[in-house]
């Protein structure tokens, strides 16, 4: 086990899969509960490749972590973090929809447990009080049921259409 | 009984007309997309119901919400806040003095033409093809409207909204964690939820058929026989703490923190925008039939209280063995 300090001096390097390379504080990596595993199994030496991360998303994601590794987080007394991370969160994931997609995989594939519920419900909120052909117009979905099933589906729903 | 109502009455959060507007929130839901067609129409139902019972201060604060409505509508790209901000105006038109009036309604032409232009510019959203656990991840933050409307998406989403995780969340917000029907048996049992966490195995077939309760189709049915529990808006009122609340604030990863009883889960209950209207004029039904439902739930609980400790013994005791 080294030091704080140690700890503190040593950086991680990070590649995403069109090869960027990231230098990053070790407490920032560590949000990532992949890489904190990774950290701990000794398997960091030179860069860490992530196939499945783009250079524009890891960018946003680290910039995540460093805010969330800095942040003393202060939990109020219903255990929610403070309204200063809360609104720093909201401003930083009110970002385009193709962007949320990318930063809502990578939060799944990093194991970014905040990130990952902070993305997810960002989705669900453009879910949210839409219609049926509203939410496929807005995430380009398209309708694979029959006409029956449709019927059956909305069938077994019929407090919702009424 | 009448002191306990007073009791309840007293603790129903703000004293006067203005703080209880405050506390209805409808200035912060405007800003939710999600939120905005039931703001819209509770505001334009306070507009009709309680304008001219309302203090000076007050309805002028009401009138800027109204403006504020018609500002934001070019944000909410969905039909519902077309028609529910159209309802708004018109409850303005007949409500407001001549001035307030024709700002009123220039502030919404100047919307509706906004947000023609927005809808014009169609965000291209790339399309979405989340893995399965990652869409129930998504639908956990839903409240139970959108999420039978996420089923009817497509397969994939239909699979993932009808995840039974969901459902129970779900079923024990709204019916409360200790009541419990058991379907496939036609019986009612009372089961606390620690049964479905530590994933008991029973051997007895009634205890079978409840740790594979279908949680959607229990909802369903509990829903469908119970019109008291109907919800036609996105509000709902906390059975413990009385305070009126957005229900699209209250999912399954983040409930409701009721400052009453904190350790124990929130009950709720729907609201209609009539029950708020007679909520901000201090009115309040709201409290009454509520605390009704909430009696019968506990004697409920007590008169199955016995058979469930029968019930309870067995798998207790093969738990443990």
């Amino acid at each position: 086990m080294m030091s704080l300090a140690a700890q503190k001096e040593k950086k991680i390097v990070l590649r995403s899969s069109d090869g960027e390379e990231f230098e990053v504080e070790v407490a920032t990596a560590r949000q990532s509960k992949m890489i904190s595993n990774m950290i701990n199994d000794g398997c960091v030496e030179g860069s860490i490749p992530l196939f499945n991360v783009d250079a524009r998303t890891l960018a946003k994601v680290i910039e995540y972590c460093r805010r969330h590794a800095g942040a003393t987080r202060i939990l109020d007394e219903y255990d929610n973090p403070n309204e200063e991370i809360k609104s720093w969160d909201a401003t930083y994931i009110d970002v385009h929809q193709t962007i949320l997609y990318d930063i809502l995989q990578a939060a799944d594939y990093l194991e970014i447990k905040d990130l990952l519920d902070l993305a997810c419900e960002q989705v669900a909120n453009i879910i949210r009080g839409k219609h049926v052909e509203e939410i496929r117009n807005t995430f380009n979905i398209k309708n694979d049921f029959t006409v029956e099933e449709e019927k059956e589906i909305r069938k077994q729903h019929p407090w919702l259409f009424e | 009984m009448t002191n306990r109502w007073k009791e309840r009455r007293g603790e129903m959060g703000g004293a006067t007309p203005s703080e209880r507007y405050e506390e209805l929130g409808l200035a912060e839901a405007l800003l939710r997309p999600y939120d905005y067609p039931t703001a819209c129409r509770e505001l334009g139902l306070i507009l009709r119901l309680a304008y001219g019972k309302l203090s000076k201060g007050l309805q002028s604060i009401v009138f800027r919400d109204t403006l504020s409505a018609f500002r934001l509508l070019p944000q909410v790209q969905t039909g519902n806040g077309i028609s529910s901000a159209n309802i708004l105006l018109q409850a303005a038109e007949v409500v407001l003095p001549k001035q307030k009036k024709a700002l009123a309604v220039s502030e919404f032409k100047h919307a509706v033409v906004a947000h023609k232009r927005r809808s014009r510019a169609h965000e291209d959203g790339g399309s979405m093809q989340l893995p399965h656990d990652v869409l129930v991840h998504i639908f956990s933050f839903l409240d139970m409207r959108s999420l039978v409307t996420a089923s009817s998406v497509c397969w994939a989403w239909n699979s993932a909204a009808s995840d039974g995780t969901l459902w129970q969340l779900q079923y024990s917000l709204l019916f409360g964690e200790y009541d419990v029907s058991c379907l496939q048996t036609g019986k009612l049992v009372q089961v606390k939820d620690v049964v479905f966490h530590q994933g008991i195995e029973c051997v007895d077939a009634t205890f079978y058929a409840m740790t594979n309760l279908n949680w959607k189709e229990a909802y369903r049915r509990k829903y469908l026989g119970n019109s008291s529990l109907r919800f036609t808006s996105n509000r709902a009122s906390c059975v413990r703490c009385k305070s009126i609340i957005w229900l699209s604030n209250m999912t399954c990863a983040r409930s409701h923190h009721c400052h009453k009883l904190k350790n124990q889960r929130v009950k709720i209950r729907p609201v209609s925008p009539n029950k708020v209207v007679n909520y901000l004029l201090g009115e309040t039904e709201l409290t009454m039939s509520s605390s009704e439902s909430d009696d019968s739930d506990t004697d409920e609980l007590s008169n199955h209280g016995q058979r469930l400790m029968k019930l309870w013994a067995y798998p207790r005791l093969t738990s443990t063995s």
